[in-house]
């Protein structure tokens, strides 16, 4: 990998299993050979409908295989100066963990321990990860670092029901910057907030960003967070990535059906036309459409499409597309 | 702020509750139409002996002051009241005229002291254990401790106390099979004294233990297992904190409320299967004082050591109300 | 019908995959049979004294022993087993039936009837019932029998329902379907039937278990006062008598453990199956079973 590659993805595969009355040992095609590399200080965005599998390449970046989330096949590698380390490693999570990088989960009111409070909280996060605190200095620290981020101290003495929605996600986020580390995942931050909450959240990533030159990956179902906040941007389909480019290039050249419908029905202000929906309705992933997933929604699905099933090509520079019909779009 | 006004209600509850309950226990004994002047009448004639009418009334009239039994059904409920104020819950029959409360006070310190010692013991082994156990329920150890308390903890503890006394006093005479303390010595303070105590409560303190321990584990293994899939157990381990960390603040601590729930429910079947106990090992508590009340129908003492465990049962809880706010703080910050 | 059928096929398949539930429901079973079709099968009256010699351990013609009283301990447990289920199902049902119309109808109607019987049943809970019940049973001592212990239990135990079914009629009384019911004009049994009662089901099964178990325990607790049906035969009486005749300190071990070592059994068994239920029909543990298992 090149010097400003930070994470390689190698074609992963991850499914859940399951076993219910039906489907006894069938297994949730989540992830089916995903492939892409992450730059140091970049921002990030993976898009995609619910169901797409944009939450669970997140849990797999950061290395989180619970039950029943299994990696089949592939691995993810992380490179922090000279060193590499996989995910696979049994030290990744020690070494890594909350100290490099970091993960913000879809979040939601009952984050936060409810019987703690909120200073003890980052406490925790410190004896977690050094060996000695000085009690009084790391508060001061904790409460630079509160106020840096625009949060009152009050927050600190606080239990998190007292707390609301926008104040948990940021102190979540306030949580998972405090160890300075180099890349940020985050899983659908601002979903349950309301708009303005939203923006602030986001600003506040972004403020994060340009200060410490950290990587954010950002998954969100919401293209307009992509096209406000992202530098890079991935679609993915029912396990699969359909295209990858700068933001600002998927929005203005597009090549893929999915990325043009997705795209086609964000509202613009003054635009009175009526929208169009697609076709069909999400796939089952236990059982995967064969040939190209998108076939069965897909406006310009021919035979080809049905029965093999497209790659992720290089159409232009470091723009990725994996559709047959790309140049029609 | 929440908290005067939830130590208020607390108390406003206690206090109706034992006023519903012993309005009961007035009504109950008049309801079923049984009468204990006519059982002592009936007691005091039965060898054939004869008193004449005057006699007869006069005995009646003083029996009816006695129980609590003079004057209208209005005039009987203010007497009594009255008198539970003061405490005094008349004299006993059979033990005439030791008054109950006296009684009571001899055997209520047994009681207390097993059933204190032990349901604290018990409760603390089971939220620690039970915790862990839930935390790493995979691992075999746990999966025999569960099985362990789900035989175990079903047992009432009076079978659990039989079976101890057939192994352990009568197949392998290790300790004795009853009493609070050995036959024809003299309880004092001293240590040969205290020990004695001890020695005959290993037994009966052994069957409350295991039982108990057995009910409080699963209820504490179930809680874990709930906690540790919550949202912020979930995020603790994504941060990577210390495992010790995440047992004792996050599972046990958060488990604890619900936990101290259970308790709280199962509190009336903990002190009546006490009892019961107590009859079987022939401890000198409540339990003992009670049979000997029920084979000999003294209206009084019956009708004491009910009021009294009410009154034990409900107090018990009204503290553990107390003890809520120091565990959730969501009742002590509204 | 069909979909009933359906329920019936997965419960039964979900039976042979749970260990623990099975080997409950067998215990139980045999203890059913052992009550209900057995116990009509004795050849005599198995409480009355002298049908047996007296005091003989077990051997093949008395396959559990006799007792100083000269009965057949095996005939008396399986009649002692049909009456302490008998006492345990009525216990169980009585009380389980007022307590959830009650509750039905304070969750249904709101307002100042439902303050009412919530305010009561709240206190009611919180009264420690065993005393009562000893109260009352100290009492009526001579009128105790089955039937009216039963009722006892049943009449005593209706207030734990009351809260539970409330709280779970009110919150279906604020889904749409029920609010589509009632504008469609369906009166009140059908909404009962159709709506409620699918959501109300397994947890009232799960409750008429338990408490069957608490029935049959105290029942064997008011015994070990002598506060019993004496002269009938329950699980509680047979232990009293035993204690009663220091069948322990005498060596008549069989005649302690017959009771003792049924009970515990038939406990573990209610547990089992309860348990089973629970996991069965609560979504949120058949998740857990799907992730943590296979």
């Amino acid at each position: 990998m090149n010097n400003s590659e930070i994470i390689t993805v190698n074609n992963i595969y991850a499914y859940y299993k399951t076993s219910t009355e039906k489907y006894s040992h069938g297994y949730i095609h989540a992830l089916d050979g995903i492939s892409f590399s992450i730059h140091n200080s970049e921002i990030l965005g993976i898009a995609g409908e619910s169901g797409c599998g944009k939450s669970t390449l997140i849990k797999v970046l950061y290395g989180l295989l619970d039950p029943p989330l299994t990696l089949i096949n592939g691995d993810v590698i992380y490179k922090f100066g000279k060193e590499e380390i996989s995910i696979k490693d049994k030290k990744f999570k020690r070494k890594c963990h909350w100290k490099l990088c970091s993960y913000i989960p879809q979040s939601s009111m009952g984050i936060l321990n409810p019987t703690m409070r909120i200073k003890d909280h980052f406490f925790e996060v410190l004896k977690a990860h050094h060996k000695y605190i000085d009690k009084k200095e790391q508060y001061e620290n904790i409460i630079k670092h509160i106020q840096h981020l625009g949060l009152p101290i009050e927050v600190l003495t606080s239990f998190p029901h007292q707390l609301s929605g926008g104040m948990k996600q940021r102190i979540v986020i306030a949580l998972a910057t405090f160890l300075k580390p180099k890349v940020i995942f985050a899983d659908e931050p601002t979903t349950a907030l309301d708009v303005i909450t939203q923006k602030e959240v986001l600003q506040l990533l972004l403020k994060i960003q340009k200060e410490s030159k950290n990587t954010i990956v950002l998954v969100t179902h919401d293209i307009g967070i992509h096209a406000q906040v992202t530098q890079k941007l991935i679609v993915m389909y029912a396990g699969k990535i359909v295209e990858y480019a700068p933001t600002r290039e998927i929005f203005k050249n597009f090549h893929h059906p999915y990325v043009k419908m997705l795209i086609e029905s964000l509202p613009i202000i003054g635009d009175k036309s009526i929208k169009q929906s697609m076709k069909s309705a999400p796939i089952s992933l236990i059982n995967p459409p064969s040939g190209c997933r998108f076939h069965p929604r897909c406006p310009l699905a021919d035979d080809k499409c049905k029965k093999e099933e497209p790659n992720l090509i290089e159409i232009l520079e470091d723009h990725y597309v994996s559709c047959f019909k790309w140049e029609l779009i | 702020m929440g908290l005067p006004v939830y130590i208020i209600s607390r108390i406003m509850n206690y206090l109706l509750v034992i006023f519903v309950a012993v309005t009961l226990c007035f009504v109950i004994p008049r309801v079923t139409g049984s009468s204990p002047i006519e059982t002592v009448i009936n007691r005091l004639t039965a060898y054939g002996e004869y008193y004449d009418p005057i006699t007869l009334q006069g005995i009646i009239e003083s029996l009816k002051e006695l129980y609590g039994l003079k004057g209208s059904l209005w005039e009987q409920y203010i007497t009594f009241l009255k008198r539970l104020f003061t405490l005094d819950l008349g004299p006993s029959l059979t033990e005439f005229p030791t008054p109950v409360s006296v009684l009571i006070n001899r055997s209520l310190p047994w009681t207390i002291g097993l059933l204190s010692i032990t349901t604290l013991i018990s409760w603390l082994f089971a939220i620690f254990i039970g915790g862990i156990a839930g935390y790493f329920e995979e691992s075999k150890i746990a999966k025999f401790l569960t099985g362990f308390s789900i035989v175990v903890h079903n047992i009432p503890y009076y079978i659990l106390g039989l079976c101890f006394i057939l192994l352990f006093s009568y197949l392998i005479p290790l300790f004795p099979a009853g009493g609070g303390y050995s036959v024809g010595t003299e309880l004092t303070f001293s240590i040969r004294s205290i020990l004695d105590v001890l020695y005959h409560a290993i037994l009966p303190a052994l069957s409350l233990i295991i039982v108990s321990y057995g009910g409080g584990f699963i209820i504490m293994r179930g809680l874990s297992i709930t906690t540790k899939n919550e949202e912020y157990t979930k995020f603790a381990e994504i941060m990577h904190l210390n495992k010790n960390t995440i047992l004792y603040k996050y599972i046990i601590r958060n488990s604890l409320l619900p936990q101290v729930t259970g308790l709280a429910i199962s509190l009336g079947n903990i002190f009546t299967g006490s009892l019961a106990l107590e009859v079987v090992f022939s401890y000198p508590g409540l339990g003992s004082l009670l049979y000997r009340a029920l084979i000999t129908s003294d209206y009084n003492l019956i009708m004491g050591i009910t009021i009294y465990s009410i009154f034990a049962i409900t107090t018990s809880l009204l503290i553990l109300d107390f003890i809520y706010p120091f565990i959730d703080p969501r009742i002590r910050y509204r | 019908m069909k979909d009933n059928i359906k329920y019936i096929k997965a419960f039964m398949k979900y039976i042979w995959r749970d260990k623990s539930f099975f080997i409950g429901l067998i215990m139980l079973t045999v203890f059913m049979m052992l009550a209900f079709v057995v116990s009509f099968l004795s050849p005599y009256d198995p409480r009355r004294w002298n049908t047996a010699p007296r005091e003989r351990p077990p051997s093949w013609e008395y396959p559990l022993g006799t007792t100083t009283l000269g009965q057949n301990l095996f005939w008396l447990l399986t009649w002692a087993l049909r009456n302490s289920l008998i006492i345990g199902f009525s216990g169980s049902l009585i009380g389980l039936i007022i307590g959830s119309i009650l509750g039905f109808i304070a969750g249904h109607k709101g307002g100042i009837i439902d303050r009412i019987i919530s305010n009561i049943a709240d206190i009611f809970i919180a009264i420690p019932i065993l005393m009562l019940i000893i109260l009352i049973g100290s009492l009526i001592k001579t009128q105790l029998n089955i039937t009216t212990l039963g009722v006892l239990f049943g009449v005593l135990t209706w207030s734990m329902p009351v809260r539970n079914v409330r709280s779970m009629i009110l919150s279906l009384r604020e889904q749409e379907f029920t609010y589509t019911d009632i504008f469609s004009g369906l009166n009140l049994l059908e909404i009962v039937y159709r709506h409620y009662l699918p959501f109300v089901i397994p947890w009232i099964s799960m409750a008429a278990i338990n408490r069957i178990f608490w029935a049959i325990g105290t029942e064997v607790t008011l015994a070990i006062f002598g506060l019993s049906a004496i002269d009938e035969a329950t699980l509680g009486t047979m232990l009293y008598w035993a204690l009663k005749y220091q069948a322990l300190l005498r060596g008549l071990y069989w005649w302690v453990l017959t009771p003792t070592i049924t009970l515990v059994l038939l406990f573990l068994s209610l547990y089992l199956i309860s348990v089973g239920l629970n996991t069965y029909l609560n979504p949120k543990a058949r998740l857990q079973r799907m992730i943590g298992g296979k």
